[in-house]
């Protein structure tokens, strides 16, 4: 509800103190910093990389508040950390889901190797010359 | 006029730096640089993630010569140490990425080296089976005959001999006696004996030891029976291979004496070189 509430409000709150600031309202910023946050949640970052993650959201809410304080280059800043903190979340993430693949494909050759190795054949196949 | 010039040089210069913050080139700098030096170099001297890398750099570089505020340096700060940490995750997924991408080529390998232990195996194998093979024929009792354009062609292996030498072994007597058996059934019919030998050997050697044998086969025969006029001997050392010389298996069946039966009656047979003029 509270979310509704601001995202109504932002728009007005942006276009009022954008004209009074010498820094223009980080919008396009911001918009980014929110849909990177989202990118890394939907990549599986919360369990890949829960405190990238959680940084990145708590930069975001942090440069929220500062929007509506029309601290905007504050702002700016806040949503920078923001962005950098989902691209690690999302690096972290891909990083992990390939070390994973990566892992099994290690266990598997592995696996390969002491199936091919001949020792453990018995010398039954002899028999059959008999 | 030189010292004008230089005051109009030196005072902007002075001017300037006291504004701006001096370049930060302290321990943190140095510390980070060394961080990406370390990022992307494999012993190949491979760069996994060139991109990522150079926004890393790229970002230290900018906080090298940043001139501004002691705040908006820190948070520079904060992102180029976020860059090349997104630089080093960068690194390793692509090292790994490479570890996936290269487990074909390396579960093929595996599987060659197990073909070629394998075949170390086989060769085992086929020397076992060749010293079976030698028992069984020792026992044998049924001859394998083989109808062929030339006529009757009954392979005997060179287990009937002892290496280098021409005279038939012990064992050899039972199946060479069972030959003539055979050969009584047609008392008309030309016997031609031909020796092989494998490639181990001079040519002139294995010649004589090829007509040599065929000539103990004969003898052999003769004392069970088998009128000496109707057989002929031919030795043709190394030609004829019938396996692979490359391998002690192949080589022992090479090692060979062949009884060709003629197909008519008082007909010799077809000689060798004949029928592969004729083909």
């Amino acid at each position: 509800m509270k979310n509704h509430y601001f995202r109504f409000l932002l728009p007005f709150a942006l276009v009022f103190t954008a004209a009074c600031s010498s820094v223009p309202a980080p919008t396009s910023l911001l918009t980014q910093a929110q849909e990177r946050v989202r990118q890394a949640e939907s990549a599986g970052a919360e369990e890949a990389a829960p405190l990238a993650l959680r940084d990145a959201q708590q930069y975001l809410n942090e440069a929220q508040s500062s929007i509506e304080k029309d601290r905007f280059e504050e702002a700016e800043q806040l949503l920078e950390k923001s962005l950098i903190s989902s691209d690690l979340a999302i690096a972290r993430t891909s990083s992990s889901k390939a070390q994973k693949a990566a892992e099994e494909i290690e266990k598997d050759l592995d696996l390969l190797r002491r199936e091919a190795t001949p020792n453990s054949r018995s010398t039954s196949s002899y028999e059959s010359f008999e | 006029m030189r010292t004008l010039l230089a005051a109009f040089i030196v005072t902007p210069a002075l001017l300037v730096a006291g504004c701006a913050t001096t370049p930060k080139e302290n321990s943190q700098i140095i510390q980070l640089q060394q961080q990406i030096d370390n990022l992307d170099s494999s012993p190949e001297g491979k760069q996994y993630a060139p991109i990522a890398v150079r926004e890393a750099q790229e970002s230290l570089d900018r906080l090298k010569t940043f001139k501004g505020t002691a705040e908006e340096y820190q948070h520079q700060l904060f992102l180029t140490e976020k860059r090349i940490e997104i630089a080093r995750e960068t690194v390793s997924q692509k090292q790994a990425e490479e570890t996936v991408a290269s487990a074909e080529l390396r579960r093929k390998d595996i599987l060659l080296d197990a073909e070629r232990q394998e075949s170390a195996r086989a060769r085992d194998l086929a020397a076992t089976i060749a010293g079976r093979a030698e028992d069984l024929e020792r026992q044998v009792t049924d001859l394998q005959a083989e109808e062929t354009e030339r006529g009757l062609v009954l392979t005997l292996g060179a287990v009937l001999f002892e290496t280098n030498k021409a005279t038939l072994q012990s064992g050899a007597q039972r199946t060479v006696q069972k030959v003539a058996e055979f050969l009584n059934q047609y008392p008309e019919r030309k016997i031609l004996i031909e020796g092989f030998t494998d490639s181990q050997g001079s040519d002139a050697y294995n010649q004589k030891l090829s007509q040599e044998r065929a000539q103990a086969v004969r003898d052999e025969l003769a004392k069970n029976g088998v009128a000496a006029q109707r057989v002929d001997i031919v030795g043709y050392g190394e030609q004829y291979p019938v396996a692979s010389n490359d391998n002690s298996a192949g080589r022992q069946q090479n090692r060979r004496v062949e009884i060709v039966v003629s197909k008519e009656n008082g007909a010799d047979v077809t000689d060798r070189t004949t029928m592969h003029i004729d083909d």
